[in-house]
Parts: C-alpha cells; sequence; structure tokens
C-alpha cells in the first residue's frame, strides 16, 4: 500500500513536471480574446480587466477584453462552442453557468462542453437584511416572517432562488422571492425597503462593515468573514449550498499546454495582493482562491450533478 | 399622408397579430404567467405580449384617426436613392469584412507562408486592409451617388479621411478593435 | 457625512481629481479640461448644419469609454465631456440661424425668425451677443432649478413609491411620450412599441432566450448602443442625405456678410431683453422638467408668448417680431437654452430620460457602472460615504463650470465656429456615419452589431419618412427593461396579486394619468383635423 501511494505522489510528481514544463513551452499563436462574462463596469468587470492587463504586462501577450454578458454566463460558454482551441479565446464567468446553468438541458450544453481553466475567487455569498429591521440572527427573521407578511426576499440567479426557497420551505416560512438585477439592484432595493432580505454575492461588504446591513446566513460551504457565527445553510437543514467561484474557462478540447500556462500564470496573478488584480479580490472577496486542473474539473462534475439535485428539490 | 396611416397602422396591426399568435407562442420558453417554486410569477411571454398589443392598439388608433386629406405623395424615387445609398453600405460593410482574409489568400496564393487572419489581426497592414477598404467605400460611395458622379477627388478625400479615422481611433487606443478585427 | 460634506466632497472630486496636465506647476483638473472640450465640440457641431448635439454625444461615448476605462473614476470626465457638448451644442444652434437663415440644430429654427433679419440689417454680431446672452442665461436658471428640485424629486419618490407604484410611473411616462411626441398618438404608440418589442427580444429570465428565432444572433439581445445609434444616427444620416439630393446642391452658399453700425449691447437693450430671457427661461425649464416635450416645443411656446409681450409693449418705430427684434432671439434662444438643466430632473430623480440627450447621459452612466441614476442615488446617509451623491455634486460642479465657459468663451467660439457652416454635408454625413460604425465596434467588437446598427438605421430612415418620431422608439428601448423588471418584481413582491398596480391610490393615479394623457392627446388631434 505504501508503495503505491509512493507510486502515486511519484506518478504526480510527474505529471505536475510535465504539465509545468508543457506550460513553460506556450505562448499564444496570436492575440487573444478574453471574453468576461459579466456587463461592463462594476467588480466582476474589472476583475478580468485587471488580469488581462497584469497578464500583458508580464508576458508580453496582446489581449482584447470583451464583455459577453448574459443569462448568468450561459451566453458566454455559447461563444466558446466552436471558437479557436489554442488558447487564444477563452473567459471570465462563474461556475453557475456550468452547474446550474446546464443542469435542465435547454442550454444543450454539458459542462463537458467547455475546458475549465482556474477559479479567481469564491463569492462571500450571505443572506443579507437591512440593519434597520432590527433582526440580528435568521431566528429573529423566522419569527418575524411567522409573526407578519410574508417576506419579500431578492434573488440575483435561478440557482439562489432555489436555494432561497428550500431555506424557507426548512424553516417553514412564506417568502415571496423575487428576481433582481445584480448585487448593486438588490442593495438599492434593500435600501429602499422595497425588499426585506436577500442573498447578495460579495457586493454587501461595505454595507455590513458601516452596520447598514446585517449577513444572517453563509450561502458557502464555509463560515463567513465578517460575520463567522453566522449559521451555513447546512445548519439550517438545506443539503445545498451557493458556492459559486469566479472562473476561467476555454473551448472544448483547449490545448492542453494553453490550458497549463493560462491556469499557472493567472493564479499566480491573482494570489499576489501587490497586483492589481490581487487587490481588488482581496478587498471584495476576501481574498483569492486558485483551484485549476482535476480538483476544478471534480468540482464542476460534482456541482454539476448537486444543481441537478437542486433543480429537482425545488421545483416540487 | 392619409393613406400613407392607412397602409402603416394596416401594416401595425398584422405585424401584431403575427406576433401574438406566432411569434410569442412558438418562440418564448415560458408562458404570459409561471408557476415556480410554488410560486405564481410573471412569464417571459407576458412583457413582448403588452407590446405587440400596444403595436395593435397604436395600428387601430392610425386608422381611425381622422387626418385631413393632403396632397403630400410619397414618391417612389427617393425611395430608389435611399435603397441605393443602403446598398452601398453594405457593399462597403462586406468589404470592411472580407478584404483582409480575402487579401492573405491572395498572399498564400502567391506564395507567402501559411497562416491566419485570426493570428495576424494586430499587425500591420492586415489590421486596416478591411477597415480602410470599406470606409473608402462608404464615403466614397455614398458622396459620389449623391453627386451623381464619380470623381478622383471624392475618392482621395474619401481615403485620407478614412486615414484620419484611423489615427484618431486606432493609434491613441490600446483596447480598441476596428472592423473586423474583434470577430476573431 | 452631513449634506453639506457632500457638496463639498463633490466639488472636491472635480478640483482635486485626477490631473489632465501641468501649467506652471499646478495640476489641472481632467474633468474641467474634459467640460472645456465638450462645449468646444458641442459649440462646433451645433454650428455644423446637419449635425446635433445627440449625435457627437454617441459617437464620443463608446470612444471615451475605451479611453477612460470602466470604473468610476472615468465617471465625471466622461459626463462632463457629454454635458459639455449638451451645453455647447444648443449655444452653437443660433450661429448658422441667425448667419444664413439654417438653423444649426432644429430647436434654433425659431431663432431664424428675428436673427437672420438682424443680419440684414447689418447687426449680425449684435445678434450673436444677444443669443449668447439669452442661452447661457437660461441654461444657469435651468442648472439652479435642478440642483433645487432634483434631490427633492428623488426623496418624494424613495418615501411614497414601492415597486408598484414605480411600474405604474414608468408606465405614466412611456404614454405620456407617446401622446404627446410621436407625430400622432397612434404614431406615437408605434413607436413606443416596436422599442418595446426590440428590447424584449433576447432577454427574460427562462434559460430559452425569448423570441431569438432559435439563433445565437438574437440569443444576447439587440444592445442599446445598436439600437439608439442606429435609429438616431444612421436613421438621420439616411434621412438627411435623401433631403440633400431633392435640393440637388445647396451647401456652399457663401453669402458675404456685412456688419455696420455699432455692435455692442447697450445696459439699455439688456435691460430690455432681460424680462424676455426671464419668461422663457422659466418656461424652458418647466418643459424640460416634463419627459418627452423637446427644446423645439420649448423654443416655440417663448417665441410665443415673447411675441404677446412685445405686442403689448412695443414703442413706436421699434421692430415687430419677425422684423429683426433682438427680443425675439432673446426669447427664442433661452427656452431653447433652459432645457437641458432641468431635463435632468427625471433623469437623476426618477431614472427616466426625457430627451435624447438625457438618453446618453443614462447609457454613459449605465456601461460604465459605479452610478445609477435613480431616486437611491440621493441618500444622505451619514455612517458611510454614499459615493454615487459626491458623484451627483460632482456632475453638478462640472455643469456649473460648463457655463461658465460659456459664459466666458463661449461668444468668442460662435464667432469662430462660423466656419462650420461650409462643411460640405456631402462628405461629412458619410463620415459620420463610418464614425458611428466604429464607435459601435469599439463597444461590441463584431460584425453581427454593425448590421444590426444599419437595421435599425433603415427602420430610423423609414419612421422619419412616415413623420413618426424615433424618441418614443428610444425612450421606450431604453426603459423598457425597467418596465418588466419592476413589474416582475412588483407581481412577486406582492405574492402574486393580479391587480398589483392597483393596490395604492399613487398607482391608480399614475395610470388614469396615462389614459387620459392619450385620450387629451387624440381629442386634441381630431379637433385640430376637424378645423383644418
Amino acid at each position: 500500500m505504501k508503495k503505491f501511494l509512493a507510486l502515486g505522489a511519484l506518478a504526480l510528481g510527474y505529471s505536475i513536471a510535465a504539465t509545468a514544463s508543457l506550460a513553460e513551452d506556450w505562448t499564444p499563436p496570436g492575440p487573444i480574446t478574453m471574453h468576461i462574462a459579466f456587463p461592463p463596469g462594476g467588480g466582476s468587470d474589472s476583475q478580468g480587466r485587471l488580469i488581462a492587463e497584469e497578464l500583458e504586462t508580464r508576458y508580453g501577450w496582446t489581449i482584447t477584453p470583451q464583455n459577453t454578458p448574459g443569462k448568468a454566463g450561459l451566453i458566454m460558454a455559447k461563444e466558446m462552442q466552436g471558437a479557436p482551441t489554442d488558447g487564444t479565446v477563452f473567459g471570465l464567468g462563474i461556475s453557475e453557468a456550468l452547474d446550474y446553468g446546464m443542469a435542465d438541458g435547454t442550454a444543450g450544453m454539458t459542462p463537458d462542453d467547455v475546458t475549465p481553466i482556474v477559479t479567481t475567487t469564491l463569492a462571500e455569498v450571505a443572506f443579507v437584511v437591512p440593519a434597520s429591521k432590527g433582526w440580528k440572527t435568521f431566528d429573529d427573521f423566522v419569527a418575524a416572517a411567522m409573526a407578519g407578511e410574508p417576506m419579500r426576499v431578492g434573488a440575483i440567479t435561478p440557482k439562489i432562488a432555489d436555494v432561497t426557497y428550500l431555506m424557507g420551505k426548512e424553516a417553514g416560512i412564506e417568502m415571496n422571492i423575487t428576481m433582481v438585477q445584480g448585487g448593486r439592484g438588490m442593495l438599492n432595493a434593500l435600501y429602499a425597503g422595497d425588499l426585506d432580505a436577500g442573498f447578495v454575492a460579495g457586493a454587501h461588504s461595505r454595507g455590513v462593515e458601516a452596520g447598514e446591513l446585517v449577513e444572517l446566513v453563509s450561502g458557502m460551504s464555509r463560515p463567513l468573514s465578517l460575520t463567522p457565527d453566522a449559521p451555513l445553510l447546512a445548519d439550517l437543514g438545506v443539503p445545498f449550498n451557493l458556492d459559486i467561484y469566479f472562473m476561467y474557462f476555454g473551448p472544448k478540447d483547449m490545448d492542453g499546454a494553453a490550458q497549463a500556462k493560462l491556469a499557472q500564470s493567472i493564479s499566480e496573478i491573482v494570489l499576489d495582493d501587490t497586483t492589481k488584480a490581487g487587490a481588488l479580490l482581496e478587498a471584495n472577496f476576501g481574498g483569492a482562491e486558485a483551484i485549476s486542473g482535476e480538483a476544478l474539473q471534480a468540482f464542476i462534475d460534482a456541482s454539476f450533478v448537486s444543481a441537478k439535485d437542486l433543480m429537482q428539490a425545488a421545483s416540487e | 399622408m392619409y393613406r400613407l396611416n392607412i397602409y402603416i397602422g394596416t401594416g401595425a396591426v398584422l405585424l401584431a397579430l403575427v406576433g401574438l399568435f406566432l411569434w410569442i407562442p412558438q418562440d418564448t420558453g415560458t408562458g404570459l404567467i409561471v408557476r415556480v417554486r410554488r410560486q405564481v410569477s410573471i412569464g417571459d411571454a407576458l412583457a413582448p405580449t403588452i407590446a405587440f398589443t400596444l403595436l395593435a392598439i397604436g395600428g387601430a388608433l392610425l386608422l381611425i384617426e381622422r387626418r385631413k386629406h393632403s396632397s403630400t405623395d410619397v414618391m417612389l424615387a427617393p425611395f430608389l436613392h435611399t435603397g441605393a445609398l443602403v446598398a452601398v453600405i453594405i457593399l462597403g460593410l462586406l468589404l470592411m469584412r472580407h478584404a483582409g482574409p480575402g487579401f492573405l489568400l491572395v498572399a498564400e496564393w502567391f506564395g507567402a507562408t501559411d497562416t491566419e487572419y485570426r493570428l495576424l489581426r494586430e499587425t500591420f497592414p492586415w489590421k486596416y486592409i478591411g477597415y480602410f477598404l470599406g470606409g473608402v467605400a462608404i464615403i466614397g460611395g455614398m458622396a459620389s451617388l449623391s453627386a451623381g458622379r464619380l470623381q478622383a477627388r471624392t475618392v482621395l478625400i474619401a481615403g485620407v479621411v478614412t486615414i484620419g479615422l484611423v489615427a484618431l481611433v486606432d493609434v491613441p487606443f490600446d483596447d480598441l478593435l476596428l472592423p473586423p478585427n474583434g470577430d476573431y | 457625512m452631513q449634506p453639506l460634506d457632500y457638496i463639498a466632497a463633490g466639488i472636491q472630486a472635480v478640483i482635486f481629481g485626477p490631473a489632465a496636465f501641468e501649467l506652471l506647476g499646478v495640476p489641472v483638473p481632467l474633468t474641467l479640461v474634459m467640460v472645456f472640450a465638450g462645449v468646444v465640440t458641442g459649440i462646433l457641431v451645433g454650428a455644423t448644419p446637419g449635425l446635433a448635439g445627440p449625435m457627437a454625444m454617441a459617437i464620443s461615448l463608446p470612444i471615451l469609454i475605451s479611453f477612460f476605462g470602466y470604473n468610476v473614476e472615468a465617471l465625471l470626465p466622461v459626463l462632463g465631456f457629454l454635458i459639455g457638448i449638451m451645453k455647447g451644442a444648443t449655444l452653437g444652434g443660433a450661429v448658422p440661424a441667425i448667419l444664413f437663415n439654417t438653423p444649426g440644430t432644429p430647436d434654433a429654427y425659431m431663432t431664424t425668425l428675428d436673427g437672420y433679419p438682424l443680419t440684414k440689417k447689418g447687426q449680425s454680431r449684435k445678434a450673436l451677443k444677444v443669443a449668447h446672452l439669452s442661452s447661457v442665461s437660461g441654461d444657469t436658471f435651468s442648472d439652479i432649478a435642478l440642483f433645487v428640485c432634483a434631490p427633492f424629486v428623488a426623496l418624494m419618490v424613495e418615501r411614497h413609491l414601492d415597486f408598484p407604484e414605480k411600474t405604474a410611473l414608468l408606465i405614466l411616462s412611456l404614454s405620456f411620450i407617446a401622446a404627446v411626441i410621436g407625430g400622432s398618438p397612434g404614431k406615437g404608440l408605434i413607436s413606443v412599441a416596436l422599442g418595446l418589442i426590440a428590447v424584449f427580444i433576447g432577454g427574460g429570465e427562462d434559460f430559452y432566450p425569448r423570441l431569438s428565432l432559435g439563433t445565437d444572433a438574437l440569443a444576447g439581445g439587440f444592445s442599446i448602443m445598436t439600437a439608439i445609434l442606429g435609429v438616431l444616427i444612421v436613421g438621420a444620416v439616411l434621412k438627411e442625405y435623401e433631403d440633400l439630393w431633392h435640393r440637388s446642391n445647396l451647401s456652399g452658399t457663401c453669402e458675404r456678410i456685412v456688419d455696420n453700425g455699432d455692435q455692442r449691447l447697450t445696459r439699455a437693450e439688456i435691460l430690455r431683453i432681460a424680462p424676455y430671457i426671464g419668461q422663457s427661461s422659466i418656461v424652458g425649464t418647466i418643459i424640460g422638467a416634463l419627459p418627452g416635450i423637446g427644446t423645439t416645443l420649448a423654443a416655440a411656446l417663448g417665441y410665443q408668448l415673447g411675441r404677446a409681450r412685445h405686442e403689448r409693449r412695443r414703442p413706436e418705430g421699434a421692430p415687430a417680431f419677425g422684423e429683426g427684434a433682438i427680443e425675439g432671439v432673446a426669447a427664442t434662444e433661452a427656452a431653447n437654452s433652459s432645457v437641458s438643466g432641468s431635463n435632468l430632473i427625471p433623469v437623476l430623480g426618477l431614472g427616466i430620460p426625457g430627451n435624447a440627450a438625457a438618453v446618453f447621459i443614462i447609457l454613459a452612466t449605465d456601461s460604465i457602472g459605479g452610478f445609477t441614476p435613480g431616486p437611491s442615488v440621493f441618500r444622505f446617509s451619514e455612517s458611510v460615504v454614499n459615493t454615487e451623491l459626491v458623484l451627483v455634486f460632482g456632475l453638478f460642479t462640472a455643469m456649473l463650470f460648463a457655463n461658465l465657459v460659456n459664459w466666458t468663451f463661449g461668444g468668442a467660439f460662435m464667432r469662430a465656429a462660423t466656419v462650420m457652416v461650409r462643411a460640405p454635408k456631402r462628405t461629412l454625413l458619410p463620415v459620420v456615419l463610418l464614425l458611428t460604425f466604429t464607435a459601435v465596434y469599439a463597444q461590441e467588437p463584431s460584425m453581427e452589431s454593425l448590421w444590426f446598427t444599419l437595421g435599425f438605421g433603415i427602420l430610423g430612415y423609414l419612421m422619419r419618412k412616415v413623420d413618426m418620431s424615433p424618441l418614443p422608439f428610444v425612450i421606450a428601448f431604453v426603459l423598457g427593461g425597467s418596465l418588466e423588471n419592476s413589474a416582475r418584481q412588483a407581481f412577486s413582491a406582492t405574492g402574486g396579486d393580479p391587480y398589483f398596480l392597483f393596490s395604492s391610490w399613487i398607482s391608480i393615479f399614475f395610470l388614469a394619468g396615462s389614459v387620459v394623457t392619450v385620450v387629451l392627446a387624440l381629442r386634441q388631434k381630431r379637433t385640430d383635423s376637424t378645423q383644418a
């Protein structure tokens, strides 16, 4: 057994060395188009543009960032179909496009139709309420919902809406779930009193620090960084989570050397908080998280399966 | 104008009927309302249904609006002239799109190294070929068509202006792409 | 932060913001440089017949964004430039109207009535001075109205309007626009409906992009740039070109302008025109604050009221309106210029654009991000800095600076812009077209977007051809998304109440208002045509 492990380690070490040397060799054969699955402006778009800028200065490549927003990243994933596989076309989106976005089949794609490259960070997803409501914990929220009117709750993506629904179902309360446009739209609606609560993915951090918003639940599989005591979804009996990664992916059958080189160079940039991109991730998301290779593939395969279960559970 | 209003009104109503009874039912993912997560929500078909209904109402209003009978006829000739202008623009855009890759094909026939336009799209002179030829065709073509004669001077001005636009837009801005280079 | 701190922070954001360059060791703020450049561009564009302020705003926007990037720091310089164009263009529009009897912008038509007779009398420079003084006074008055009213409108909206009422308000704005400026209510409604249909293609909440005919090209929908630049600019270019063909050859009218006599504007004359300026400024400001009614109506109304006043008080022997009265120039120019400030009241207070210039202000903030015009902007929060509010005061500062530029250098630039009148349209228009394509491509690098732009251009041409205003189309396209979203949100948040629009008196009032405007406009039309 020990020998087998050692062999495995040796093999693993070898394969890392092999991809590393493969990566060293790769340079793009021409100018690169980097799609960004978000509308221009805002933190997610800046993230992509800053990474592109840093790649250009570090390696002297020519990169043109291009916004390809829509349908939580699915429009960009479709753009990848039939794109050149030599590493000159790839894009930054969210993992939800690959799991939930493709799970019900209407997209006509599966995660196998793209090549995952590397994640940049895990979105800090929290269930947030305005501080003016006076709710300090999720229990307060549930108590208020039981006592009065059904709660008006926002959701920025369909996956989040499903999880919100299951959370309410588990707590035995009624919620009117409303789709809102992005983190900004959610915050505006919360501040204006049009909504009572909702899951937000990072845009709320400043409001929490200023004491205007309160985080009640962590949507991630780990505790929140600003409110570590808030319960996880699993603690509330919801067997799903909202681990949404910002991640790069390319077209199907992308050149392995390109994939390795991009994964390596992008993770170096995002993990280095002296770069503008790294600093932005530190400020907005509490730091970068670069997962690539088999670990990333495994995450995507698992969350694709889980997304199908989520859809099933939420439609019952 | 009176006749024209009848044409527009009828057209709007017909288009609205097509939209309401063919296009929307065939081409939307969810109906007027949908039930998701045990909750009734507005479906994707509702908003376009309202828009097409407004179109129908607008068309109907136009049909019943009493308008003074004026003698302004809609003449065919200006339409043809504008049609020709649009044709020139279409030609210019096609040239813009295909001239660069076309030249590359020709160059390869004559023994240039086998490559792809995609990889050359940021190098001189490839990145300007399509824009330059398309731009000259649009400016020169429209001006000549309008003046009723083709003059060398017009083409020259078109060339100079297009080079001016390249200098204005491409040279100072690094991330800005000229057509058709963003399509690759 | 207290309200006063916000104002101070806004001014600082402009003055101590990024510097463009250093002059004798003193850094020159970038925003001010951009405002200055915008005003100069605006005057030149306004003075060129066939070009209009919104065109220049549309073309420069994508190029500016590519230059300054998508970040909050870009907002003030970009908006400063756009506002400079907006303010400069109304001033420049008077130049060809006075000197050559051809209005540079449609709203300057009334200026020709008295401006050109003045030129023929050898008083062109005096006429330009009157136009300058009235235009800038009206503009400044309107800005002050904006600064005072916008926060109150916003606070009222924020306090009393929930999702259902916001939906009803959008419906009211759209029907008002359809009723007032479509040529006729029927055409207005068709224009609005087409705008809504265009914006709903490819959108929706389902994974299947609706109305996309199964194509990838339509799946992402039409972008706002292709639709608006297509309808507004390409459509206008095609129509202008056709008119040019009609009038065989008009460019190159090189009349010599000879001035004689005293061209100075005396104190007595200024006092004489002051009441006209005041009256027109109020009219223009009120009209500007209503969505959809443009500068042209303001100019016409200001001129009519001015004439009525002039008839009553005209001393013996003084020229009547239409014969070269300086009061006539003053009344028109003050009215059409005082629209530009107050038309930002609905933009900043409600997020609803009232005219083409305002559309591009919204488009700029939309594209750059970090600033969403609408009531939430005016949150005077004390614990955290509301950066959007700081930006608003920065914007106000930029507007005041634009006025200052207009006051000080405007007159000189107007005289210099005279050369633009002779620009050959035949070459100029295709250049504008190519520039538009280039600008669209800069924002959205794919040939598809150029084809869409051309398609919308043909639509815009046809609409102009049949006397249907393209503005309702554009505003419906801009507002369609928020209309659908707020309706969905109102419906869901009320727990699926199908009568959510009738859930409060405010929204019932708005809905009733929208029905009434359309009915009134229809009846107006009928009486008009029976009288004719």
